[in-house]
């Protein structure tokens, strides 16, 4: 197990992560270590210590 | 004004070592409650909120299929899965979430608990909504937490020394509130039982390294006022020299999904 990543994003959790925000569906982009929406308001949550941290008020907003 | 989700954070954020090794949190006849309640079968897909440190979290893992454990304040959550790597428990996941708000597909789970905590939500109307949702049919929800008496004055009381203490509590409601609430959230109630923490010592429980002499002394004064009867009914206060012992009023509901 990586000491950086105590706990590997699970694909049990990925099936059933919603954005609290819209409920749209999450896509994890490993690459920049966040939580993506799919749905209507494609806010973009923080992975920390390999925790999905799925605030709605932590979540950056798209830009416009 | 601060709002209650940045109070609960630094008042959890701060103690997430006490939490871990607190034995009143750990064990004790609310943990026993909600896995009676529960009665895992070992196949449940169960979410654990306001896990705090995964004490029933950790409880439940080896009973079901697997535990998504979720709190709203990140330094519980990281103590938790800590806990959890020590303890080699390997069918958990965890989350940073708000119980008004959760992060997780409608119908995903058969179990959800929630243990302690709900007086400190900012909405439990909106957190039950969000309980039924992520519920499949039939799924069940189990909960226990500290309550008020049945009485209006008690109600104002004891909710009025809680927020004096720690002002990241918001509201203990009493049994019939809960039954109403639950209900009207398309709930059905299966089981109830009224229980009790273990007796606290209000010198320890007044917390008087973070609150001020005259905040304890308020609180005291509060308690002073209490009547005989109240005091040992509701309370069961039990002098001790210079402190008091007493225990809170718990109430646990076991309630499926029916709607």
């Amino acid at each position: 197990m990586n000491a950086d990543k105590p706990y590997e994003l699970s694909k049990t959790l990925l099936e059933i992560l919603a954005c609290p925000a819209c409920m749209g569906k999450i896509e994890h982009v490993e690459a920049e270590e966040k939580l993506v929406c799919l749905g209507e308001c494609k806010r973009r949550y923080p992975i920390r210590d390999g925790i999905p941290v799925m605030l709605i008020d932590e979540a950056e907003k798209p830009s416009t | 004004m601060k709002s209650i989700h940045t109070s609960v954070r630094e008042q959890f954020s701060q103690h997430a070592e006490y939490y871990a090794q607190s034995s009143a949190h750990a064990k004790g006849d609310t943990l026993d409650v909600i896995l009676d309640f529960a009665d895992p079968k070992g196949t449940e897909k169960t979410l654990d909120i306001a896990t705090g440190t995964g004490f029933t979290a950790f409880a439940l893992a080896p009973k079901v299929s697997h535990v998504v454990a979720t709190d709203l304040t990140p330094e519980m959550v990281t103590k938790a899965s800590e806990l959890a790597q020590e303890q080699a428990i390997k069918n958990i996941t965890f989350s940073v979430a708000a119980a008004e708000s959760l992060p997780f597909a409608t119908a995903s789970f058969d179990l959800v608990t929630v243990r302690l905590a709900p007086h400190h939500f900012q909405d439990v109307p909106k957190f039950l909504s969000e309980v039924h949702r992520v519920l499949r049919k039939d799924g069940l929800f189990c909960f226990v937490d500290s309550v008020s008496p049945e009485s209006e004055k008690m109600i104002k009381w004891q909710n009025y020394v809680e927020k004096l203490r720690d002002d990241s509590h918001v509201f203990g409601y009493p049994p019939s509130q809960w039954d109403t609430m639950i209900s009207n959230t398309g709930f059905e109630i299966e089981k109830t039982t009224h229980t009790r923490n273990a007796q606290m010592s209000f010198l320890w429980w007044v917390r008087p390294q973070k609150n001020p002499p005259e905040v304890v002394r308020e609180i005291r004064e509060a308690f002073a006022q209490l009547s005989t009867e109240e005091a040992k009914k509701h309370y069961t206060i039990e002098p001790d020299g210079d402190d008091f012992h007493f225990s809170w009023p718990m109430y646990a509901v076991k309630a499926k999904r029916t709607q």
